[in-house]
C-alpha cells in the first residue's frame, strides 16, 4: 500500500477544499475533480484518497452522487459509458437483521426481495441511464445478493425529492410498488465489500461535518460574550466541547484502522464499525453545536443546523449507527469472532 | 385529577358550580375517546412548534381572542385579577380549579394571549405601571382585545439579559427607542410590548435599564420573522427605529426597569414547556410511543424495550412531580425549586422521546414515504433544541439552581459594578 | 406470641392512621438525631436502642398485632433516615421484607404469631427468595418443600439473603407441588439449618447463603398462594427501597455540595466551578425526581386520592430511585476527588449501598422490563 505523505495529503486537502467551496451547491462535482486529476490520485491512493474526498465534501456540507462511484467501482459497474446511480435501501430497517426472514432486509443493507422498492438515489433519475437496485434473498445456503440494473426512466415517476432533514440534499426518495425488469446479476460476491467501502466514505464525510461544526462553534463560543466574559470560558462549554473533540478523534482513529491495507480479520466489520463510531460522534457533536449556538442557533438563517441535518441525513445511508451497534451485538452473540484490531 | 372534589369550603364549591355552568353551555365536553391513542388515525403531527401558514395563524388567532372575550363576559378572564381592571379578585387556587375543568371541555387554545401576555405582562403592568395605561390596557388584555408580547432578548444580551442595549433616550415629554430585539414570540399579533431599554450607560448594567409599554403598530416598529430550523416562523425580530412613548407608558421607574424585568421574568412559569402543548404530549404518551413500537415490529425486542421503559420512568416520575406540585399548590404552598427541575425535565424527555423514535423509524426518517408516523418525527427532532435553550438555557438553569437552592459559590469574575459603557460584549474588539 | 386484647381476627388491610406533616417531621427528625447519634455504634446496640427507644419497628404493623398501624408515608421517613445515615441492622429484612410478607400472606394465624414480635422488635426476620442464580422469583424454584407425616420439610438453599445470617425468623419461598409457597422456619435450634455469611460488596447489608437439609416449617397461607404475595411484597419492598435511595441520594448530594463550598483549589471554592456546578445541579435534579417516584409510590400504596395504582408507582420507584442513586452515588466520589477513593471516607460506603439496591431485585436488566409489564406494554 501507498502511505500519502503529510506533504501530498495537505496539498489535495487544499486543492479539494478549493473544489468543494467553489463548487453550487447541488450540481456535480465530478468535471471538476476530473480537472484535478483525481481518477489518478485514487489509483495511487485508493483509500487515503476516497477519505480525504468524502471529508472534504462533508466539511463543505456538499451533497453529490460520488457515494456511487465508491460502491460501483467496487462491483465492477463503474466502468460503462452508461451513467449509473445505486438505489440504497431504506425498507425493512425496523426489523432486526434476520436472515430466514425472506420479507426482511437483507443483513447486509440490501433491498427484500418481492417488496415494493423504496430506496433513496443520490441524484436525479432524469440524469442516469441505469439505476442499480441490490436484492438480498434467502436462500438455503444463506443470504444472497442480486443486483438488478434496470433503465432509470422506469423509476422516474416513483421519485421525488428528499424532505426533512434531507431537503436541501438534492436527493430522490424512490417508491415503486414493484421492482421493474432488468438485467440481473446473481449471488454478488463483491458485495460486502461494496458496502464496506461506501459505509467508510460515509465514515470520512460524517467526520468532516463534524469537524466543520466543531470549529464553527469553537469561534462562536470564542466571539460571543456574555456576562463579559467570552462563553468558551464557562466550564460547562468547554467541557461539552472537549467531549465533542474526543469523540470526533475516536471516530478517526476507528476509521484508519478500517480502511487500512493489510485489512483485519473483517474488512466489514471495521467498516460497519467505522461508521457507527462516527454517527455516534455526529450525536454528540451535534448535539452541543445546537446547545452553545443558543437561540440564534435555531434560526434557518444561522448555519448551524445544516451541519445538523447533514450529519443526520449521513448518519440515516447504509444503516444508522443504532442499527449498526445492534447489528454488531448480534453477530457477537452469533459467536462471531473478535479480534481486536490493534494488539497492545 | 378530580380537583373539584378534593377541593374543601362551599364558597369554592359555588365557584365550581359556576364555572361548569359556564362551560356547559359555552363548549363541548371532550369525549373519553378524544384522547385515546389511534395509531393511524388523524394528523401524525407531532412537533413542538408548529408550521403553520399564515391564514392558519390568524383564525387561530382570532378564535383564541374569541374565547377570552366570552371567558371575560362571564367573569372568568381574569380570575386573580383586582375588580377594577376587570379581574375576578379570587385565589391562585380558583385559577387552577377552572383551568382543570376548562381542561375537560374543548376550547380554542388561548396560549398566544396567555403564555406572555396575559400570565406575564399583565401582572407586570399590575405591579409597575402608572394608572392610566393599567386602565386602558389591562381590561383590554384580559378580554382579549389587546395581545401583549415581550421585547427582552437582543442578538447580544441573551443569557445576560442585563446587558441590553436598546437605547430609549428622554425627549420631550416622552422618549426616543432605539434597537433591536430579537425572539419575540407573536411579534406579529401583538398590540403592544413590553420594552425593556438601556437609559444610563454609565450606571452598572443592572442598574440603567427602563421599562416601556411600547405600541406596536407605532411608527418606526419593524416586525419580521425569524424563521426556525424546524421550519415554521413563531418569532420575530423587532427592530425599533426613533420609536416615540409618551412618559405615562414608562412602566415603574427610570432606571428601575430591571424590578419590572424581574416581576415578568418571576411568572414565567411554564411558558416554554410544560403542559401547553397538546401535539407534542403524544410523545411522551406511553400508549402512543407502545403503538409506535408496535407498528415498527419492535414490540417484542428487548433492547427497545428497554430503551422505552428507560424513557417510560422519567417520564411517569416527572408526572408525579407535577401531581405532587399541583397538590401543594391547592394547599397553598408556594412553588418550590421544583418547577426548574420539571423544566429540565420536560426538555430532556421530550428531546429523548424523539430520539428514540428517531431509531425506531429508521431511515424512514428521510424522506416522507406517506408512511404514517415515520417522516412526522422529523418536526419535533428538528423542534426538541428548542426546549433546552428558550425560557432560560438549560446551563444558566442549573447555574440557578446551584447557586440558589445548593448554596454554591456565584460564578468568579461576573462584573456587576462597572458602569454598562465599561462592560466587554460581543463584537466590541478583542 | 398472641397478644391479650387483640381482637379475634385483624384484617391485614386495616386503614392506616394519619399523620400532619408535622408529625411526620418530628418522627423525621427524632430519627436523624437518633442515627446521628448511634454513628459507629455496635449493630445489637443500634437494634436494641431503635426497637426500644424509637419503636419504630412498630411503625407500619397494624394495631392489632401491636403495631401503631401507620401507612407507608410514616414507614418511608424512617426509611429515609435510616438510608441516609446507612444506619446498619436488620430493619429492612425485619419490617420491610418479612413485615410485608406476613401483612399480604392472608394468613391470620401466622400474622398473630409473628407480627407482635416485629412489632417489639424481639423477633428479627427476613424473606429468603432468591437463590443461587440470583432471581427474586417464585419460578423455577430449586428449594423444594415436601410435606411429611410431621409437616412441611424443606430442602435446598438460598443465597444472597439479607441478614440471612442472623434473622431469628427466616420466611422462605419453596416449591410445592402446588407451586410455591410461604414457609416459616424458627431459626434457632432448627434441624439441618445451615447459615453462612456470604462476603459482599455492601457490609451495611449482609448477605448469607442459607442452606436447608430436610428442615421444618411451617406453611403459611396455602401451597402455590406465593406468587401473588410475592408480587404484593415486591411492591411493597421497591418503594421501600426506593425511600431508603433516596434518604441515601440527599446524603451524598449534602456532602457534595458541602465540599463544593469549603474545598479550595486554583484560589476558590471547587463549587465556583461550572463543572462541579453543574454536576451538583445534576444531581439535585435527579434527587427530585427520585423523592418525587418513591413518595407517589408511598402515596399509592396508602391508597392516597389521585395516586397511580400501587404497582405501577413502586415498579416507576424503583427504577428512578435505582438509577438516580447510582449516578449521585458516583458523582459524588467524582466531586470529592481522590480523597473519595479512599477507604476512610464514607463516600464508597453510599456506592457500595447504591450499587446492591440497584441489584437487589434483579438489577436494571429486571427492573425496567418489570416497569413495562406492570404498564401493560
Amino acid at each position: 500500500m501507498t502511505v500519502m505523505d503529510v506533504e501530498t495529503s495537505q496539498l489535495l486537502t487544499a486543492s479539494l477544499r478549493a473544489l468543494f467551496g467553489d463548487l453550487e451547491p447541488g450540481s456535480d462535482p465530478r468535471p471538476a475533480l476530473a480537472e484535478l486529476g483525481w481518477a489518478e490520485v485514487r489509483q495511487a491512493y485508493p483509500e487515503a484518497a476516497t477519505t480525504l474526498l468524502f471529508a472534504e465534501q462533508g466539511r463543505g456540507l456538499a451533497s453529490s452522487a460520488l457515494l456511487d462511484d465508491i460502491v460501483l467501482a467496487e462491483l465492477a459497474l463503474d466502468g460503462s459509458s452508461a451513467r449509473r446511480g445505486l438505489l440504497y435501501p431504506t425498507a425493512g430497517e425496523a426489523a432486526l437483521p434476520d436472515t430466514a426472514r425472506a420479507d426482511s432486509a437483507h443483513p447486509d443493507g440490501a433491498h427484500p426481495d418481492g417488496a415494493p422498492v423504496r430506496g433513496v438515489l443520490l441524484c436525479s433519475p432524469d440524469v442516469l441511464d441505469e439505476i442499480v437496485i441490490p436484492f438480498g434473498h434467502a436462500t438455503p445456503a444463506g443470504a444472497g445478493i442480486r443486483l438488478r440494473a434496470v433503465a432509470a426512466s422506469e423509476l422516474a415517476g416513483h421519485a421525488r425529492p428528499l424532505g426533512g432533514f434531507a431537503r436541501d440534499s438534492g436527493w430522490f426518495a424512490v417508491e415503486a410498488p414493484a421492482a421493474p425488469s432488468g438485467t440481473d446479476i446473481e449471488n454478488v460476491e463483491p458485495w460486502p465489500v461494496a458496502l464496506a467501502a461506501g459505509r467508510r466514505a460515509l465514515a470520512a464525510e460524517i467526520i468532516g461535518v463534524c469537524e466543520a461544526a466543531l470549529e464553527l462553534v469553537v469561534a462562536h463560543t470564542s466571539a460571543r460574550h456574555q456576562y463579559g466574559h467570552p462563553i468558551g470560558t464557562f466550564q460547562s462549554v468547554r467541557h461539552r466541547l472537549a467531549e465533542a473533540h474526543v469523540g470526533i478523534v475516536a471516530a478517526k482513529e476507528v476509521l484508519s484502522l478500517a480502511g487500512r491495507d493489510d485489512a483485519g480479520a473483517a474488512p466489514a466489520r471495521d467498516a460497519l464499525l467505522a461508521k457507527a463510531q462516527a454517527g455516534r460522534a455526529q450525536a454528540v457533536v451535534m448535539r452541543h453545536l445546537l446547545q452553545f449556538f443558543g437561540a440564534m442557533g435555531l434560526s434557518a438563517e444561522a448555519s448551524a443546523h445544516r451541519h445538523v441535518s447533514r450529519a443526520a441525513v449521513l448518519d440515516s445511508l447504509l444503516g444508522n449507527h443504532r442499527m449498526l451497534l445492534a447489528r454488531l451485538g448480534q453477530e457477537l452473540l452469533d459467536g462471531a469472532d473478535m479480534s481486536a484490531p490493534v494488539t497492545i | 385529577m378530580d380537583n373539584d372534589k378534593a377541593a374543601s369550603g362551599g364558597e369554592l364549591d359555588a365557584f365550581v358550580a359556576e364555572v361548569r355552568e359556564f362551560l356547559d353551555a359555552a363548549a363541548r365536553r371532550r369525549e373519553a375517546s378524544d384522547d385515546d391513542v389511534r395509531w393511524g388515525v388523524g394528523s401524525d403531527q407531532i412537533t413542538y412548534f408548529s408550521d403553520d401558514p399564515p391564514e392558519v395563524e390568524s383564525a387561530k388567532v382570532a378564535a383564541a381572542r374569541d374565547w377570552q372575550r366570552t371567558r371575560y363576559e362571564a367573569g372568568f378572564g381574569w380570575i386573580t385579577g383586582p375588580a377594577e381592571y376587570g379581574g375576578r379578585g379570587l385565589s391562585s387556587l380558583h385559577d387552577i380549579v377552572y383551568d382543570t375543568i376548562e381542561h375537560e371541555y374543548e376550547v380554542p387554545d388561548t396560549g398566544v394571549l396567555s403564555l406572555i401576555g396575559l400570565g406575564m405582562i399583565g401582572p407586570t403592568l399590575l405591579a409597575h405601571a402608572q394608572e392610566q395605561v393599567k386602565a386602558r390596557y389591562l381590561p383590554a388584555m384580559y378580554r382579549g382585545d389587546v395581545i401583549a408580547c415581550q421585547l427582552f432578548s437582543e442578538p447580544g444580551a441573551g443569557s445576560d439579559l442585563a446587558s441590553l442595549s436598546t437605547k430609549a433616550v428622554a425627549d420631550g415629554d416622552g422618549w426616543l427607542l432605539n434597537g433591536q430585539k430579537v425572539w419575540t414570540s407573536i411579534a406579529h399579533q401583538s398590540e403592544v410590548g413590553l420594552a425593556l431599554c438601556r437609559t444610563d450607560p454609565d450606571k452598572p448594567k443592572h442598574k440603567g435599564i427602563t421599562a416601556f409599554l411600547v405600541d406596536m403598530r407605532a411608527p418606526g416598529v419593524d416586525v419580521r420573522p425569524l424563521r426556525q430550523m424546524s421550519g415554521g416562523s413563531e418569532f420575530n425580530e423587532v427592530f425599533l427605529t426613533d420609536v416615540r412613548v409618551p412618559d405615562d407608558h414608562r412602566v415603574g421607574e427610570v432606571d428601575g426597569g430591571w424590578t419590572v424585568a424581574l416581576t415578568t421574568l418571576m411568572n414565567e412559569r411554564a411558558s416554554v414547556g410544560g403542559e401547553g402543548n397538546e401535539q407534542a404530549s403524544r410523545a411522551t404518551s406511553l400508549p402512543f410511543l407502545t403503538a409506535m413500537l408496535r407498528a415498527n415490529g419492535r414490540l417484542d425486542d428487548r433492547a427497545s424495550r428497554r430503551r422505552l421503559a428507560e424513557l417510560y420512568a422519567d417520564i411517569a416520575a416527572t408526572d408525579y412531580l407535577n401531581r405532587q406540585a399541583t397538590v401543594r399548590l391547592h394547599a397553598g404552598v408556594q412553588p418550590g425549586p421544583e418547577a426548574s427541575v420539571s423544566k429540565l425535565m420536560y426538555a430532556q424527555n421530550l428531546t429523548r422521546s424523539a430520539h428514540f423514535a428517531a431509531e425506531i423509524v429508521g431511515t424512514r426518517l428521510l424522506a416522507d414515504g406517506g408512511e404514517w408516523g415515520t417522516f412526522a418525527w422529523n418536526e419535533l427532532l428538528l423542534s426538541t433544541p428548542a426546549l433546552r435553550i428558550l425560557g432560560g438555557t438549560e446551563e444558566i438553569m442549573k447555574n440557578i439552581l446551584a447557586e440558589r437552592v445548593l448554596g454554591l459559590p456565584k460564578e468568579p469574575g461576573i462584573d456587576t459594578t462597572s458602569p454598562f459603557r465599561e462592560l466587554r460584549r460581543s463584537g466590541t474588539g478583542a | 406470641m398472641a397478644r391479650d386484647d387483640a381482637p379475634a381476627a385483624v384484617a391485614a388491610t386495616t386503614t392506616a392512621a394519619a399523620t400532619t406533616q408535622d408529625e411526620r417531621d418530628q418522627l423525621r427528625a427524632a430519627v436523624r438525631e437518633f442515627a446521628a447519634r448511634m454513628a459507629g455504634q455496635p449493630e445489637d446496640k443500634v437494634w436494641r436502642q431503635l426497637t426500644e427507644q424509637l419503636g419504630v419497628t412498630a411503625l407500619a404493623v397494624p394495631a392489632g398485632y401491636g403495631g401503631d398501624g401507620f401507612g407507608f408515608a410514616e414507614l418511608s421517613v424512617v426509611l429515609e433516615e435510616l438510608g441516609r445515615a446507612l444506619t446498619p441492622g436488620p430493619f429492612f429484612g425485619t419490617v420491610v421484607l418479612a413485615g410485608s410478607a406476613l401483612l399480604c400472606c392472608g394468613d391470620e394465624q401466622a400474622r398473630s404469631r409473628y407480627l407482635p414480635g416485629i412489632a417489639t422488635g424481639q423477633t428479627t426476620a427476613t424473606l429468603a427468595v432468591t437463590e443461587a442464580a440470583g432471581r427474586w422469583s417464585a419460578d423455577g424454584l430449586t428449594t423444594l418443600a415436601s410435606q411429611t407425616d410431621h409437616g412441611w420439610t424443606i430442602t435446598g438453599e438460598k443465597c444472597f439473603v439479607i441478614d440471612g445470617a442472623s434473622a431469628e425468623l427466616l420466611l422462605v419461598v419453596a416449591g410445592t407441588p402446588d407451586g410455591a409457597g410461604l414457609f416459616a422456619v424458627e431459626a434457632a435450634g432448627a434441624a439441618g439449618l445451615s447459615r453462612e455469611p456470604l462476603t459482599s460488596l455492601d457490609p451495611s447489608r449482609p448477605l448469607a447463603r442459607i442452606t436447608f437439609a430436610g428442615v421444618p416449617a411451617e406453611l403459611i397461607g396455602e401451597p402455590g398462594g406465593a406468587t401473588a404475595v410475592l408480587e404484593q411484597v415486591q411492591t411493597r419492598a421497591t418503594a421501600a427501597l426506593a425511600a431508603e435511595q433516596v434518604g441515601g441520594i440527599q446524603a451524598c448530594l449534602e456532602a457534595s455540595t458541602g465540599y463544593a463550598r469549603e474545598r479550595m483549589q486554583f484560589g476558590r471554592p471547587i463549587g465556583s466551578f461550572q463543572a462541579v456546578k453543574h454536576k451538583c445541579a445534576d444531581m439535585y435534579a435527579r434527587g427530585q425526581l427520585a423523592a418525587a417516584a418513591a413518595a407517589e409510590a408511598a402515596l399509592a400504596i396508602d391508597g392516597a386520592e389521585g395516586a397511580p395504582e400501587a404497582g405501577l408507582a413502586a415498579a416507576v420507584a424503583h427504577a428512578v430511585c435505582s438509577e438516580a442513586y447510582m449516578f449521585v452515588a458516583a458523582e459524588n466520589i467524582q466531586v470529592h476527588g481522590g480523597i473519595a477513593f479512599t477507604w476512610e471516607h464514607p463516600a464508597h460506603r453510599y456506592f457500595r449501598r447504591a450499587k446492591s439496591s440497584q441489584l437487589l431485585f434483579g438489577g436494571p436488566g429486571e427492573y425496567f422490563e418489570r416497569l413495562l409489564l406492570r404498564a401493560g406494554v
